[in-house]
């Protein structure tokens, strides 16, 4: 495999269907249980650009014709790829894009810049991929809220200063939100618009 | 269809393309497997069957309508060596879209373009012969109708 040009598309999930089902089983996994580490089974998923398997398989088992992207400068280099595989339009800016893939966490934009939906159309809102440094089981943030008995916790490296008390300036606006997944690798934990953070 | 505004590189590959896709799978595989070297590769879109909404025009020219609902089989592959190869054939024969894209990509790469390019030739040729044969058949059974001119 010498020399591929960087906007060649690497092979997809091997069995699309089955390796799409898994995915997505994992995925709803996570976002049931905000802060939970769940490490993708997807071994046909390759990184490409900066994301590892799991935001890769994800990326591959959720998008579609349907669902526009937003890539930060980062991430473009797994634009060819997602949109061989997926046909996922390109966002004109990233307030209208379905789902948000973050490359460089430390560069993340303006939260409230992503589509929060509506009151009336809550699931119009963004789903944000972040690619984080680590995920650690055991870290300072501490997570509450529906689908956690009690509380959580997770460690988060990568993510701007100031990124977890802006996330918390959203929490009013519910049901508008932003729902999270942050990767790393082939693991993956979710935090939905619904749990409250503290660090 | 575009092909007037396509440029000549993509016509070339317009023409093979539709030679492959049309071409009898067993001619493909004979020829596959009696090439000298056969290049590695990757299948990007291992070989899937779905259906393709084909769209028609009156007349060419009217409205376009759809006509109905095909079954095709469509392939990528890449070469280890770089290019790209699609291939697209009606029906639901997988390993002949298989074969279309790993040709389409061969073809792309200039040094075996060349030696590629008496099954091309061939396929073209009875491509045609067919065609003509097919005519012939038809214009057997061609009926002239004579209509009164009158003269000015």
């Amino acid at each position: 495999m010498s020399a591929v040009p960087p906007d060649t598309p690497l092979p997809g999930l091997a069995d699309p269907v089955g390796d799409s089902q898994r995915i997505f089983r994992h995925v709803l996994d996570a976002l049931a249980n905000p802060g939970r580490i769940v490490t993708l089974d997807a071994p046909a998923a390759l990184p490409a650009g900066p994301f590892g398997r799991g935001a890769i398989g994800t990326a591959l088992a959720l998008l579609d014709f349907e669902t526009s992207i937003w890539l930060d400068e980062a991430a473009a280099a797994a634009g060819p790829h997602l949109r061989f595989h997926c046909n996922c339009p390109l966002a004109p800016s990233r307030d209208q894009a379905a789902f948000v893939l973050i490359g460089d966490p430390a560069t993340l934009p303006a939260l409230d810049g992503f589509s929060l939906g509506s009151d009336t159309y809550p699931d119009r809102s963004a789903t944000l991929l972040i690619e984080v440094a680590a995920l650690d089981p055991a870290g300072a943030l501490s997570l509450s809220g529906p689908g956690i008995r009690d509380q959580a916790r997770l460690g988060v490296t990568g993510l701007r200063a100031g990124f977890w008390p802006e996330r918390a300036t959203l929490a009013p606006l519910f049901p508008r939100g932003l729902d999270l997944i942050l990767t790393c690798g082939d693991r993956l934990a979710a935090i939905p618009r619904t749990t409250q953070v503290e660090e | 269809m575009l092909h007037s505004s396509a440029s000549p590189d993509t016509a070339d590959r317009q023409r093979w393309m539709a030679l492959l896709a049309k071409a009898d799978p067993a001619v493909l595989e004979a020829h596959w497997q009696g090439l000298d070297e056969r290049p590695l590769y990757t299948l990007l879109r291992p070989a899937e069957t779905g259906l393709v909404m084909v769209r028609g025009r009156i007349s060419g020219t009217g409205a376009p309508f759809n006509l109905g609902e095909m079954t095709m089989t469509r392939c990528a592959v890449r070469l280890d060596d770089g290019p790209v190869g699609f291939g697209h054939v009606a029906g639901r024969s997988r390993r002949h879209a298989e074969l279309a894209a790993l040709f389409d990509a061969m073809l792309q790469d200039a040094r075996r373009q060349a030696g590629l390019a008496p099954l091309i030739d061939g396929l073209a040729q009875s491509r045609e012969t067919a065609r003509r044969a097919a005519e012939a058949e038809i214009a057997a059974t061609k009926v002239d109708f004579f209509t009164m001119v009158r003269g000015e």
